[in-house]
């Protein structure tokens, strides 16, 4: 069932095996993926298939009980808790509903990593942030606002300028078009896949919007049972033999 | 026969689930305690966390104080009548608001308004996934929310307390020499005799105890929250629930301990 296509030789991202259980029920089991510099990897499939759940296992903020996930040639399951995170510092994250810090201004959110965690002086952090402002599409009159003062597509473009504004070189993007309406998710599908490709990053994306993973990806991994069901290109995914893949994508599932 | 063995386990079951809960917060307390003392530190959110304990509660806090003590006179008053000790109305308001009634009234004040809104914010950003995203831009959110909620609320209460002190006796001095007719200098005298250095400490050393137990509650639940916006709302009523339950057991060991009972 399994058609496995490894596109780059040099993975910046390998998942072999993982396995999740949360209060004693398992919920991914024996996952394995790779993605590459320069790719976007979709990880397809219906709602509770356990999508989030492998995002934050690999990212470390759920605990995961097998496999390896090995990030930049780190294997995080097993590196000291200062390695991990070493190695952790090359993900950018785009959260489901942007996760923007609502106490802070939106500078002081994109900037966020940068003046807390690598003790860049203000100044200099607010001109970067103003910069990933404009390569988010998003206007600098907006910097000194709160997040609930922008709309949803707002939102979600300031929490992607704010994945990037350290530079990472792999970017998780759980859902990101979810709850958007079709002009600004055409608006954020464009912004990613624009990214990935400026930035020559690796990303992973989340999601069940199919119409979006046409748009950004190369290729797909979808998700059934906890484990991937099928992966291969996007221009595959309708010839799949898989049937649960054809019914997700024909809205049956 | 049965129902005996089935009410036995749920009793342990029950007891078994209240330690669990009691460790749970033990442990956090001491995760989140041990790196109020490991940098980086985080002032900005500290100072913040300052200005919310001390200065946006003083009003709350003040106000509470003030009419207990006034209370505090006129109960007094009416009560020692009987046997003729009125004159002790200074000494009984000075040292109950010192040694009780300020750190306990002000720790429930500041639970109901700090511990239920500690609960709230962090609930909330735990179920829109902030914590989470603490995490990955490399920030540790024990560290960044947590440690500076506790030693702040350790750091202001006593202040609030000391605050609370002061208009406390205010307030019986008000009534005492306002409307029953004491002097005011020899209520001052009074007071200043009566009122050592230890009752004063006492209440101070309650009030950080107080405030290290609200903002652990506070940040426990909040941490913890799940669930959405019915998640969130479960935390706050448990961090309140919990924290005025943690000061007023807390209150009883440390007066035994403080005037040396036990």
């Amino acid at each position: 069932m399994m058609s496995e296509t490894k596109t780059a030789p040099d993975p910046i991202l390998s998942v072999n095996g993982l396995g999740v259980a949360l209060g004693g029920k398992t919920i991914i089991k024996d996952l394995s993926f790779d993605v590459a510099p320069g790719e976007t990897l979709a990880l397809l499939g219906g709602s509770g298939t356990g999508k989030s759940v492998t995002l934050k296992a690999i990212l470390g903020l759920l605990p995961s009980q097998a496999g390896q996930v090995e990030l930049g040639g780190v294997e995080l399951r097993t590196a000291s808790g200062r390695d991990a995170a070493m190695a952790r510092a090359r993900v950018g994250m785009l959260f489901q509903g942007a996760a923007l810090f609502d106490s802070l201004s939106v500078w002081e959110n994109i900037a966020f990593r940068l003046t807390q965690a690598e003790g860049m002086e203000r100044t200099a952090a607010r001109e970067r942030a103003l910069a990933m402002l404009d390569a988010a599409g998003l206007e600098r009159t907006l910097a000194e606002r709160r997040p609930a003062d922008l709309s949803g597509g707002q939102q979600k473009r300031a929490g992607l300028a704010r994945a990037l504004a350290a530079q990472p070189e792999i970017l998780f993007f759980d859902e990101p078009t979810t709850g958007l309406d079709p002009i600004s998710a055409g608006l954020i599908d464009a912004l990613m896949a624009d990214t990935v490709a400026r930035t020559g990053a690796a990303a992973v994306m989340i999601t069940h919007d199919i119409a979006s993973v046409r748009k950004v990806c190369q290729r797909v991994a979808f998700l059934h049972d906890g484990t991937i069901g099928w992966t291969g290109e996007v221009a595959a995914l309708d010839d799949s033999p898989f049937p649960p893949l054809q019914a997700f994508l024909t809205g049956r599932d | 026969m049965t129902w005996i063995l089935d009410g036995l386990a749920r009793i342990g079951a029950g007891l078994l689930s209240l330690l669990g809960g009691v460790g749970a917060r033990a442990l956090f307390a001491f995760q989140a305690t041990w790196r109020i003392f490991a940098p980086p530190f985080f002032p900005r959110v500290f100072f913040g966390q300052v200005a919310e304990f001390f200065y946006f509660s003083l009003p709350v806090v003040g106000l509470t104080a003030l009419f207990t003590g006034m209370v505090l006179a006129l109960q007094s008053y009416t009560g020692f009548e009987r046997f003729n000790a009125e004159a002790a109305v200074p000494q009984v308001v000075a040292l109950s608001i010192a040694r009780e009634l300020g750190p306990v009234l002000a720790g429930l004040m500041v639970s109901g308004r700090m511990g239920a809104a500690m609960a709230a914010e962090l609930g909330a950003m735990r179920v829109t996934e902030q914590i989470d995203a603490l995490s990955t831009l490399r920030v540790d959110p024990m560290r960044y929310l947590v440690a500076p909620r506790i030693l702040a609320a350790t750091l202001s209460l006593p202040l609030l307390v000391l605050a609370a002190d002061v208009i406390g006796i205010l307030g019986g001095y008000l009534v005492a020499v306002g409307q029953l007719g004491f002097d005011g200098p020899l209520f001052v005298s009074n007071v200043m005799r009566f009122l050592t250095g230890g009752d004063l400490n006492s209440g101070l050393i309650k009030a950080a105890v107080f405030g290290y137990l609200i903002a652990v509650m506070g940040c426990y639940h909040g941490f913890t929250a799940s669930a959405g916006a019915e998640g969130v709302g479960r935390a706050t009523t448990s961090a309140v629930v919990s924290s005025a339950i943690a000061i007023l057991a807390s209150n009883f060991l440390l007066t035994a301990l403080l005037f040396g009972i036990v």
